[in-house]
Formats: structure tokens, C-alpha cells, sequence
């Protein structure tokens, strides 16, 4: 048995028909006053839609380093999964636990004097200056496939006659 | 137990490497699409996958190519091929940066015309790629790639 | 000499949008790379879709700052389960429904929204009676609003409406969500999503009658 609101939903959003139509009709008091109503609810409803679809909303901003969040918390979580032993029995899983202890003590004592941050997996580029204004520079970097690119745009094609050496 | 030992000495044999005397390699390639592609130069195998993804090309010759000993003290000019020249100063990251890496300040000349100027940090054997010009037999492109 | 100077790290997706072998593919060809384990190619996708994922989770929890980082975690988890992706909707719809569910999960951690019982009339002046006989607004002099102070109005007024009654409001009505959608990822039942639907536009009326009736 549906309540009130619920009926008065569908028939706003015109779901009700046949007898379940016929039935809301009756049990409501006053359908002008209804009508009017529902034309309310649609103009809302207008309303609503054009603030969402508007440029109204805020702009999520700056999109470099949301990007670069999301690719880093994939590739953590990517790396991570890589790295569940799934199978190692826990006596391995101490053995091997104590182990990079043991090589992270020694390698701290004897080479690395201050610490130190792991080396980054692919090469960075920090800074683009253009000799020209219509050379365009932009970095890709493929983290999946560890390659960074320094993308040159707007350079002279070399024609056939153009010996590579 | 004599497992930790060779770890230890493998972990230590591991870190003289790196602060060995550190080389910078690079090459002009040329990439092009091929029926039936040439083997990947072994410089390149470990990237050459994300290559083909970004680049769209399935085979990469390497036209020129030069190594250069790093030397903090003073600029050097890299010649890989006639036409490519790239100039470069290198110095050693700080531990904040990375163990072995290096910082570089590029410039890439081609037929002695300056193109772009950049500042690149590469870990060893990670490879910085330069998309260059299009030439009417594929693309080419530099690479510079720290070898320790 | 022009200067370029970025961050430390570029925006894969601006520089990807460079490439113009992968601007031209369709969301369902960069799907199938990205089934591939093309990172590059989810790039592109986040690329296209996060400004319209961002509103619409901004639209639910009402702050940038969580908005973002809820966007962020709904983009991995799209990640994670696009291998499961068939192409029976439009990509951007796929990861829409991700979105509003992480968006719900995450209303339902921080500020307790509940799947079940929950008092719609809370705070809600006129329901009752505008169900029946609908409430009658007095009018000032029609004065015609600016668009900024419209939003501002909407904002507002979606402002004051419960985490449950804006949820369902935002995927109905500016996202055009069907009621069982809806109750799907809300995990309610349908006549809880009916029901929270009359009273969150009842008090829209209530607040926004003005500004819909003078546009």
C-alpha cells in the first residue's frame, strides 16, 4: 500500500495511470489546486536542471594536480597489490620481514648517510622554455609504462629531401 | 643466517653502484610504423611499450648516438647525430630528490637552431624522450637516459 | 623567449589532450585500452569526465574540498573496476553511478545519512498541508533576479535541505535518476525515495518560489 507522498510523487512525475490514476484523482482534494501544484513542482524541477547544466557550479581547479592524484593513488594501489604476497606462510612472511630489517639497518648504516628518497620511477621534466613562439612544449609521462616524453609542437616538417644524419 | 649475509653484501654491492661515475647516453631515433618491425634496440626495451602507447609508431631505430661522462663542474654538448645537438649541464640530486638522480639542464639545437630548454630530473635508467620534428619517413625523437 | 614554467610534474591530461590519436577516440575505444591496463588512456577519460563528476558530488556534499577528494576516490575505483565495464551504458553514465555511490558512502560516513528510517518532515513547515492544499506564497513585487543571485539562491536552498532529501533531489531532478536508481544507491526501498522526494520539493517550493516563479 503506498502512502500519500508516494502517490503524490508518481503522479507529479506522471507514473500513475488506469486505475491507480483514477483512484489518486479521487482521493485528492481540489485537483486544480493539485494541478497547480504539480506545475510548481515542474517549473523546480526546470529550475534545478538549469543550474546543473549551467555554469553556475564550481570548477574544480587546478585539474594537474587532481589528475596527478588520481594516477598516483592508482599506481600506489597498483604497486601495493603487486607487491601482496598471497600465498606466504607467515613463518616466510616474519623470515622476510626481518630480513629488510636487517638490510635496511645496514644499508642505512653504511650508505646512506642522510636519508634518502627512492629514485623516481620515470624521469621529470620541472620547467619548458620555448625558443621560439611557435614551438609548444608539453610533458606526457606514462606512468604504466615508465615514460616520460617532452612533446614538441609546432616544428618544420623535414621534407624527404632532408638528410637525417 | 647466511642468507641476511648475502643480502647484506648484496644490499651493499647494490648501493657502491650507485655512486658510481654516472654516464649520460643519448640518440636520435627515428620512429616508424612497420609491417614487420625491426627488435627494439636493448637501450630502449624497457620503455618501448609506454613508447608505442604514447607515440603510436612500432618501431624505433636509433639513427646516432653518444655517451658522455657526467661532469658537474661544467656544461657539455652532447652530438648524437649531425643535426640533433643537445647541450647539458648535469648536477647530482640532493637525498630529498632521489638517490642517483641527476638533475639536467637541457637545450636541444637542431641544425644549430635552439628549440627548447628544459629542466629534467632522471633516475638512473629512466629515460627522458623529446618528440621532435616529423620527417616524411617517421618521427624522430631524443633520447637522454642517465647510465649508472 | 616564451617561458613555460609548470609544477613539477605535468598534466598528463592536458598534454594528452595534445595527442590527437587519442582526443579523437570515443570513451568506449579509450575504455578498451584502459581494459588493457593503459593508464594513459584512463587519463584521457578522467580528463573528459572529472568537471561534470566534480559538480555533480559537489551538488550532493556541498564543499569543493571534499568534492574533490571524493572524485578522486570515485576515478580509482572506476579504475579498478573497469574491466567489469560491458558497454551496456554510455561510459560517462557508468561512472556517474561510481561517483554518486562513493558520494553516498561517503555523506553516510560523515554526517550519518541513513538507508532506512529518517524523519522527512524534520523541519519541514508546510508538507503537510501543501500536499493536499497547496500552500499559497505571498509575493513581494516581482523583481527579477540576476543569474549569480539565482545560484546563490539554489545553493542555498539545497544548502538547507537533510544529506537524504539533496540526494535524492540532485539525482532526480538535475540528474535525472529513475526512482529505483535511486533507491539502489541509496540502499532504501522505493517508497522511501518517493516519499523523501515530496518533502525535499516541498521545502524547494517553499524556499525557491520566488525565484521560479519570477523567472
Amino acid at each position: 500500500m503506498k502512502t500519500f507522498e508516494e502517490k503524490y510523487t508518481a503522479w507529479v512525475d506522471g507514473r500513475l495511470s488506469g486505475k491507480e490514476l483514477q483512484a489518486f484523482e479521487q482521493e485528492v482534494e481540489g485537483m486544480e489546486a493539485a494541478e497547480s501544484d504539480r506545475r510548481e513542482v515542474h517549473q523546480l524541477g526546470a529550475l534545478l536542471r538549469s543550474h546543473a547544466a549551467g555554469g553556475g557550479l564550481p570548477v574544480l581547479e587546478p585539474v594537474v594536480e587532481f589528475d596527478r592524484a588520481v594516477l598516483d593513488q592508482i599506481t600506489a594501489s597498483e604497486r601495493g597489490w603487486r607487491q601482496a604476497p598471497g600465498s606466504w606462510s607467515s613463518g616466510w612472511l616474519a623470515l622476510a620481514g626481518a630480513a629488510c630489517l636487517a638490510v635496511a639497518a645496514a644499508g642505512y648504516a653504511l650508505l646512506v648517510p642522510k636519508a634518502a628518497v627512492p629514485v623516481p620511477y620515470f624521469a621529470e621534466i620541472t620547467s619548458v622554455r620555448a625558443a621560439d613562439p611557435s614551438i609548444f612544449a608539453t610533458a606526457i609521462q606514462d606512468p604504466s609504462g615508465q615514460v616520460t616524453v617532452l612533446w614538441i609542437d609546432g616544428l618544420d616538417y623535414l621534407p624527404d629531401t632532408y638528410k637525417l644524419r | 643466517m647466511r642468507y641476511f649475509l648475502l643480502l647484506i653484501l648484496w644490499a651493499s654491492l647494490a648501493g657502491t653502484r650507485v655512486h658510481g661515475a654516472e654516464k649520460v647516453w643519448t640518440a636520435v631515433l627515428l620512429a616508424t610504423n612497420a609491417a614487420k618491425p625491426k627488435p627494439v634496440p636493448p637501450q630502449l626495451a624497457a620503455a618501448c611499450a609506454g613508447l608505442q602507447r604514447i607515440l603510436k609508431y612500432n618501431q624505433f631505430e636509433i639513427l646516432g648516438s653518444t655517451t658522455n661522462v657526467m661532469d658537474e663542474r661544467e656544461e657539455s654538448w652532447m652530438v648524437p647525430s649531425d643535426n640533433f645537438w643537445l647541450r647539458v649541464k648535469a648536477r647530482r640530486g640532493s637525498a630529498a630528490d632521489g638517490i642517483g638522480t641527476y638533475l639536467l639542464d637541457l637545450e636541444l639545437f637542431h641544425d644549430k637552431r635552439p628549440l627548447v630548454e628544459t629542466e629534467a630530473k632522471l633516475g638512473p635508467s629512466s629515460p627522458l624522450f623529446i618528440r621532435g620534428p616529423v620527417h616524411s619517413t617517421g618521427q624522430v625523437l631524443i633520447v637522454l637516459m642517465v647510465q649508472p | 623567449m616564451r617561458q613555460k614554467r609548470w609544477s613539477t610534474e605535468f598534466l598528463i591530461s592536458q598534454s594528452a589532450a595534445n595527442l590527437s590519436a587519442l582526443s579523437v577516440e570515443d570513451d568506449l575505444a579509450l575504455v578498451v585500452r584502459c581494459q588493457k591496463g593503459e593508464l594513459v588512456a584512463f587519463n584521457e577519460l578522467v580528463g573528459r569526465h572529472r568537471q561534470k563528476a566534480f559538480a555533480m558530488i559537489y551538488q550532493m556534499v556541498r564543499n569543493e574540498e571534499d568534492a574533490r577528494d571524493i572524485a578522486q576516490e570515485g576515478f580509482v575505483k572506476a579504475w579498478r573496476s573497469i574491466a567489469r565495464f560491458r558497454g551496456e551504458s554510455a561510459f560517462g553514465t557508468w561512472l556517474h553511478r561510481i561517483m554518486s555511490n562513493v558520494a553516498i558512502d561517503w555523506l553516510r560516513r560523515r554526517t550519518g545519512v541513513s538507508a532506512g528510517e529518517f524523519d522527512d518532515t524534520k523541519g519541514l513547515q508546510e508538507a503537510a498541508a501543501g500536499a493536499r492544499t497547496v500552500p499559497q506564497a505571498v509575493l513581494a513585487a516581482p523583481e527579477r533576479l540576476s543569474d549569480a543571485e539565482v545560484r546563490e539562491r539554489i545553493d542555498e536552498a539545497l544548502g538547507r535541505l537533510s544529506s537524504e532529501h539533496r540526494i535524492v533531489i540532485v539525482l532526480r531532478e538535475m540528474h535525472g535518476y529513475e526512482y529505483q536508481e535511486i533507491a539502489d544507491q541509496c540502499g532504501c526501498s522505493l517508497g522511501t525515495v518517493m516519499s523523501r522526494l515530496f518533502y525535499a520539493r516541498k521545502k524547494l517550493q517553499n524556499l525557491l518560489r520566488d525565484v521560479y516563479e519570477n523567472l
